[in-house]
């Protein structure tokens, strides 16, 4: 027990000091998830898959309605998702109070075929 | 005449964080009487859990903070059963290095908290410090600290990569350099061995009576784990449950310190005898008929009983938790303590009050 007391005086601290030093996340963390609209065929299958009903797509107003706060981030519907149109990035998520549903807009096909045009 | 007075503990307690009302009559400072209330954290989950047996795993996993993978391995392992599938070898092992990550977990806080409770604030600084190494496996394996989201009907959702075996067992080595010091330090202890040996004694028929679980059985020389029925990947690997005769606190500390040191040997056969393979397959089914299925999690014995009845969504899930069968025990192992050992002995079942009220 001494030798560990003594031992300990000249070793770092196995604390972080967070602001001014930051860990490196993971590879495989889990923070926010990333649509990419041009990819997304509103199939539902996100919606269908979700366990915390997060997600919503609306298909008559051609949009994703995403609600951050409910989110559990398991990444069940980036696994689900046929196009890949979801992505889960290492970036941690932003604390935050919005409890509103974030809608996001996917352009219709034959916007994005003239686009390509 | 004695008079006798009633002191509560709980249900909040410096001790113990989780609610739990247990009311001790003493006569001058002598325990003869014990009764308590479970109940306060009650949130519905069994009745939430009827639903698409696909978010069910999520919702599982939200039962216990601490044991919350074994969770959703109980529950996945039942469905499987209904369905008829089983889970590939290499998911098999990686299921059972994750139950085994989460045991040293789960025994390291415990050890921590019964510094605390003695009054051995050094050693649980220094457990949790070496708790630390344990989480970090864990998030880098699944990429959440919590809950980890690893298991899905039919295997992993995450593979181990070699870069990811070559972590672990990086960590498992520096986390038994640490855990020799400590353990070495810890029952050598004048303090911890005066507060905790011949207090709380659980004989071994009581415990056979009580239907004890998990390590408080095998403390009181009961020779119960279920992880000898071979679920997962224990049936290829090489281990013996640790059983000691004492039945007192220390034998209850001793074990968890043995257990843990079994745990990191398991994860390492685990490494070696992966092969590479499929961790999982997409498998959508209607579920119908019903299944039994039962794990040895860090603190006894955990049952699911799952019912579908031909769609996707259960009909009835029930669940029954180690601490369930460990509280029991209380009144028996407090009888006749000193109020000053009554926290200590309650900690000592390793109690989870959020699994048991659910």
């Amino acid at each position: 027990m001494l030798k560990y007391t003594i031992k300990n005086i000249f070793k770092k601290p196995s604390t972080v000091k967070y602001p001014y030093e930051k860990r490196d996340t993971p590879d495989d963390f889990r923070g926010q998830i990333v649509i990419d609209v041009d990819k997304c065929t509103l199939c539902h299958f996100c919606e269908m898959q979700c366990a915390a009903n997060a997600i919503e797509i609306d298909k008559e107003n051609n949009a994703i309605k995403y609600k951050i706060m409910k989110c559990i981030a398991c990444g069940e519907c980036v696994d689900e998702c046929p196009t890949e149109a979801m992505k889960i990035v290492p970036q941690p998520r932003k604390s935050g109070y919005d409890k509103s549903w974030k809608i996001i807009k996917v352009p219709r096909l034959e916007e994005k075929l003239e686009r390509k045009v | 005449m004695q008079i006798t007075t009633t002191v509560p503990f709980g249900p909040q307690h410096p001790i113990l964080p989780e609610p739990v009302h247990v009311k001790c009559e003493l006569e001058e400072e002598k325990v003869v009487s014990v009764s308590f209330e479970v109940g306060y954290a009650h949130r519905g989950m069994e009745k939430a859990l009827e639903t698409d047996y696909m978010k069910g795993i999520y919702l599982s996993e939200r039962i216990c903070g601490i044991c919350s993978n074994i969770h959703t391995t109980t529950y996945v392992n039942a469905i499987e059963k209904i369905i008829g599938i089983e889970a590939h070898k290499r998911a098999k092992y990686i299921r059972t290095i994750m139950a085994e990550l989460e045991r040293l977990h789960s025994h390291l806080l415990w050890l921590g908290h019964a510094g605390e409770a003695v009054g051995f604030e050094n050693l649980f600084m220094r457990l949790w410090d070496a708790r630390e190494i344990v989480m970090d496996t864990l998030e880098f394996i699944s990429g959440n600290r919590v809950q980890y989201a690893m298991n899905t009907i039919g295997g992993v959702r995450r593979d181990i990569t070699p870069k990811k075996e070559k972590m672990i067992e990086d960590h498992m080595n520096r986390l038994e350099e640490k855990m020799i010091e400590i353990k070495r330090d810890m029952l050598t202890d004048y303090l911890l061995k005066r507060r905790t040996a011949g207090v709380g004694v659980l004989k071994k028929e009581d415990a056979v009576r009580l239907g004890t679980v998990g390590p408080n059985a095998r403390a009181s020389g009961v020779p119960w784990d279920l992880r000898m029925t071979r679920y997962e990947a224990y049936e290829y690997i090489n281990f013996r449950p640790i059983v000691l005769e004492g039945g007192d606190n220390l034998s209850r500390v001793i074990i968890r310190v043995e257990e843990s040191f079994q745990a990191i040997d398991i994860i390492r056969q685990c490494l070696n005898q992966m092969t590479p393979g499929r961790t999982w397959y997409r498998y959508r089914h209607e579920v119908s008929g019903e299944a039994v299925a039962r794990t040895e999690p860090p603190r006894g014995e955990l049952f699911y009983y799952i019912k579908g009845n031909g769609t996707n969504v259960l009909e009835r899930v029930k669940i029954r938790t180690p601490t369930f069968m460990n509280l029991m025990t209380l009144p028996t192992i407090l009888m006749g303590l000193q109020f000053a050992d009554v926290p200590i002995t309650i900690l000592s079942i390793d109690p989870c009050f959020s699994c048991t009220d659910r």
